[in-house]
């Protein structure tokens, strides 16, 4: 019995550099076409969606390829009578389209567009008595919604203001989800995922709690997530993922250990994961694109300094400018 | 979006494929109007699941749909009988579901709905759907999750759970989740009753054996590795002071704790003087919210003669001596080896002395592995940091070579163990600190270094003086010549420093030097043989200090 390391090889015929125009591209006619398969199949998530492509496409400097008015109208008819947001009108509400729809807004500066007030009681009646957050009103519990929960105040002015939440209890719920390994898992007692690592050292660094952190435990058990192919794997054992090199990438940035993995030899292999003939970034090499990749892998080139890119913050996943714009200060570790 | 390859296809075989989608969005769409007919006209019943039914099957992500259906259970004016005969049915419909999406978190919350709602679960059966999840891919974690939530709502006693675990790891080592969920189901079933450690001690032992089994059986694979660290290594440390500084003029306490603070934390301290509980106010040494140094300015100034302050914060306390002319004394905590890792009883120490020898000789086998390595290098810092420390060193370096992607991880693993010998060997009461020549590259521990007047840390490889200088009070001379330093933001506002030696590093413009201009006592800062030293002078003439270039 041995184990052999699940990994990748790049075929010959990859991409050389950063394709940025095919991007712009494949994101800004991605649903153009409302009969579109794909672009139907997930209306359940479309506001997310949104926020990908429109992330994405301010990353690159082509904001202006999208319809502004359009977005926000949208935006708008997904405030449900609850105070929080669905991913498309006529669904349900939950907290991860509530931080979605505000992410898209504040990326506007136009948050005066929806009922603020409304949302921010939505979000606050979401926490539990020991401090999680449920997603919705059906009650399931995830450190995931604690990150929408802190993440959507600090962005709408109102975590250091007249919380709505019992702060506390929110970072004594994340830190009862560490892990042996300095991991956070979705609720006390899961295994750590890096997805779950990015959500709890973000919201723990929005409130600038990082202390709890065990940074060199963690660290370490990020930095291992590298493979050979240079991508980031999401747990020991799994796929390099362009998305969980964004989740891992982040975390480390936070937690000031950035320099613990090759930077090159991820960039290699988000470079490899463009599709040049489409556009837009898959999973890994050779597999289909979608506009959640192309986001979370334009971030990582952005945050390892990609020259023509702006500049990322890696806690909000948006871009530093409209961050600073917020006056929005999280708390970073050095070495 | 996981997982897709994308296969090249010919443009026939593109048209058939669109046309397929093209009727098949068209069945979508029509399901999808007839349900949110259904949730606008708020009908819930049969139909409404049927409908549901035919998208969740195939798309179990649709979250309103499964919202529609936990209405129905829970709005239904039927007889309970009835209702608890639809939710078994919602329970077959959703193991059918879980075989096509294993991973949906809709569908596993869906079956958590269901088993809270049914008047008598069945937590058996729901344990065997785990055991059979499981055992198609023992790395799930949405099922390890539903596990454990059967398991806490049946009461199901931990120990067939630890039971489980051994299972699993004896058919397959390589088994991350399985060792996680050790992690914490033998501190609850095993508890230690001394303070600090994690496992009762007879557990711990035998559990480094079955880990060293599982390494020794196969080992490249990390689950263990990591699982073995975490067995001997210590959670976080307890808090503690580790000094305290008092000065008659002006008059302040200034106390260090091992763990940072909020200002709220401190409202609470206590100060005595010769016994007598003292008012004043609490600053941080600077904006953050949690702080390890924390200064107290008395309303009333500090007394002559011969007095004994003492500090309780946090649960802590220490006290200070002051001789008649002294007008400040320093008292530092006392550090021993203990202060970076756990104490080994005997019992202990034996055991992690032969798996040093097992490991010495797995790495002869092996040379190339890692993971042996790294172990070597934790198990000799948990049995002698001191002892080993050359040996540790030279382990380090190999795997900077061995494993490069990580490189700068192991040389800030080797920055940390040098400082902490350092500091268990120190005289911290001196107030000076010599650090050269530690091929250090991060400087850590910073809180218990705060008492310094004199800080040299030449013939390094510092790259930056970041944010953690930040904490020196009283710190007069600063020497990092010979680095590799490009950013000294860190500097900014050291309210004691006099002299600043930076020689040999790689400034590279007069920008990154405005922040000493905040320092306000400032008198000579040296540059020489740095990028910047180049520069004109006239460049240099605003700054207050004399310059060296
Ligand atoms: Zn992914």
């Amino acid at each position: 019995m041995g184990t052999i390391v699940k990994d990748v090889t790049f075929k010959n015929d990859i991409p050389k550099g950063f394709l940025s125009d095919t991007h712009v591209s494949y994101i800004s006619t991605y649903g153009k076409d409302k009969d579109d398969y794909e672009y139907c199949m997930t209306e359940y998530l479309r506001l997310s969606g949104i926020y990908w492509g429109l992330t994405t496409l301010d990353l690159l400097n082509n904001l202006d390829k999208l319809d502004k008015a359009e977005i926000i109208s949208f935006v708008v008819s997904c405030q449900t009578d609850e105070g929080g947001f669905s991913p498309s009108p006529r669904h349900d509400c939950s907290i991860l389209y509530t931080l979605s729809a505000i992410q898209v807004l504040c990326t506007y500066d136009q948050l005066d567009a929806i009922d603020v007030n409304k949302a921010i009681k939505y979000i606050a009646s979401l926490q539990n008595e020991d401090g999680s957050f449920c997603g919705d009103v059906w009650g399931e519990v995830d450190t995931r919604f604690s990150f929408c929960a802190v993440a959507s105040l600090a962005l709408v002015g109102r975590l250091w203001t007249d919380c709505p939440i019992n702060t506390k209890h929110c970072v004594e719920f994340i830190v009862s989800c560490m892990n042996f390994d300095g991991g956070f898992g979705c609720r006390p007692g899961s295994e750590t995922h890096s997805g779950q690592v990015y959500c709890c050292v973000g919201a723990l660094s929005i409130l600038h709690e990082l202390h709890h952190i065990d940074a060199d435990l963690l660290g370490w058990w990020l930095c291992e997530r590298q493979l050979p192919s240079g991508g980031l794997n999401g747990r020991p054992e799994k796929l390099p993922d362009v998305c969980y090199s964004w989740w891992v990438l982040s975390s480390l940035a936070v937690i000031g250990k950035m320099h613990w993995i090759d930077q090159e030899s991820l960039k290699s292999f988000i470079i490899a994961s463009q599709d040049p003939e489409t556009g837009g970034i898959a999973d890994r090499p050779g597999d289909m694109v979608d506009p959640f990749h192309t986001l979370f892998g334009v971030a990582g080139l952005s945050l390892m300094g990609q020259t023509n890119l702006k500049k990322i913050n890696p806690v909000f996943c948006m871009p530093q400018y409209v961050i600073d714009r917020l006056a929005i200060n999280v708390e970073i570790l050095t070495i | 979006m996981h997982g897709r390859v994308k296969v090249k296809t010919s443009a026939e075989q593109q048209e058939e494929k669109r046309k397929e989608r093209q009727s098949k969005l068209k069945i979508f769409r029509k399901v999808i109007n007839a349900f949110f007919n259904k949730v606008s006209k708020e009908e819930y019943d049969n139909d409404g699941l049927e409908i549901t039914k035919q998208i969740l099957a195939s798309n179990s992500d649709y979250s309103s749909m499964w919202n529609y259906r936990k209405k129905c259970f829970a709005n239904s004016e039927k007889p309970k009988s009835e209702i608890e005969a639809m939710l078994n049915s919602e329970l077959t419909f959703i193991e059918s579901c879980l075989r096509n999406n294993p991973k949906s978190y809709g569908c596993w919350h869906q079956r958590c709905f269901v088993l809270l709602k049914l008047k008598t679960p069945d937590w058996k059966r729901e344990l065997q759907l785990c055991n059979l999840f499981l055992q198609f891919d023992d790395r799930n974690f949405h099922c390890w999750d539903y596990r454990r939530f059967v398991c806490s709502h049946s009461n199901h006693p931990l120990k067939d759970e630890i039971d489980y675990t051994n299972k699993l790891i004896e058919s397959n080592f390589s088994n991350y989740s399985s060792w996680h969920y050790r992690s914490k189901l033998l501190p609850e079933v095993y508890p230690d009753s001394s303070v600090g450690n994690k496992i009762a001690e007879r557990k711990l032992l035998e559990e480094l054996e079955l880990v060293q089994n599982a390494f020794f059986t196969d080992p490249n694979d990390q689950s263990a590795w990591f699982y073995h660290k975490w067995l001997l290594g210590r959670g976080h440390p307890m808090q503690s002071i580790l000094s305290l500084h008092v000065s008659r003029f002006p008059s302040t306490l200034t106390c260090t704790l091992r763990k940072p603070i909020k200002e709220e934390d401190c409202q609470q301290a206590l100060v005595r003087v010769n016994g007598t509980v003292i008012s004043g106010k609490w600053k941080p040494h600077s904006s953050a919210c949690y702080m390890n140094t924390w200064t107290f300015t008395p309303h009333e100034k500090i007394g002559t003669g011969l007095i004994s302050v003492s500090c309780q914060v946090d649960g802590v306390e220490t006290q200070i001596t002051m001789e008649i002319d002294d007008n400040e004394a320093l008292c530092c905590a006392k550090n021993t080896i203990e202060t970076f890792c756990e104490s080994s009883s005997d019992a202990k120490l034996l055991v992690l002395e032969e798996e040093l020898n097992s490991c010495r000789e797995l790495n002869e086998l092996e040379p190339d592995n890692k993971w042996v390595v790294l172990t070597l290098v934790f198990l000799m810092k948990a049995i002698d940091p001191i002892r080993f420390f050359s040996e540790m060193k030279e382990l380090l370096k190999s795997l900077c070579i061995i494993d490069s992607k990580r490189s700068c991880y192991y040389q800030d693993l080797h920055s940390k163990y040098a400082v902490e010998n350092w500091i268990i060997c120190a005289d911290l009461q001196s107030r000076k600190a010599d650090l050269r020549n530690k091929g250090i590259t991060r400087l850590c521990h910073v809180e218990f270094l705060v008492g310094l007047t004199h800080l040299d840390l030449s013939h390094n490889k510092l790259k930056a003086l970041g944010s953690t200088f930040l904490v020196f009070p009283w710190l007069q001379e600063l020497k990092a010549d010979d680095n590799e330093i490009t950013e000294i933001d860190g500097l900014k506002a050291l309210p004691s420093l006099i002299t600043l030696s930076l020689n040999s590093n790689a400034l590279s413009s007069v920008e990154l030097l405005s922040c000493l201009s905040t320092c306000p006592n400032l008198q000579h800062v040296s540059l020489k043989s740095n990028p910047v030293s180049s520069c004109e002078k006239d460049y240099f003439k605003n700054f207050p200090f004399r310059l060296t270039l």
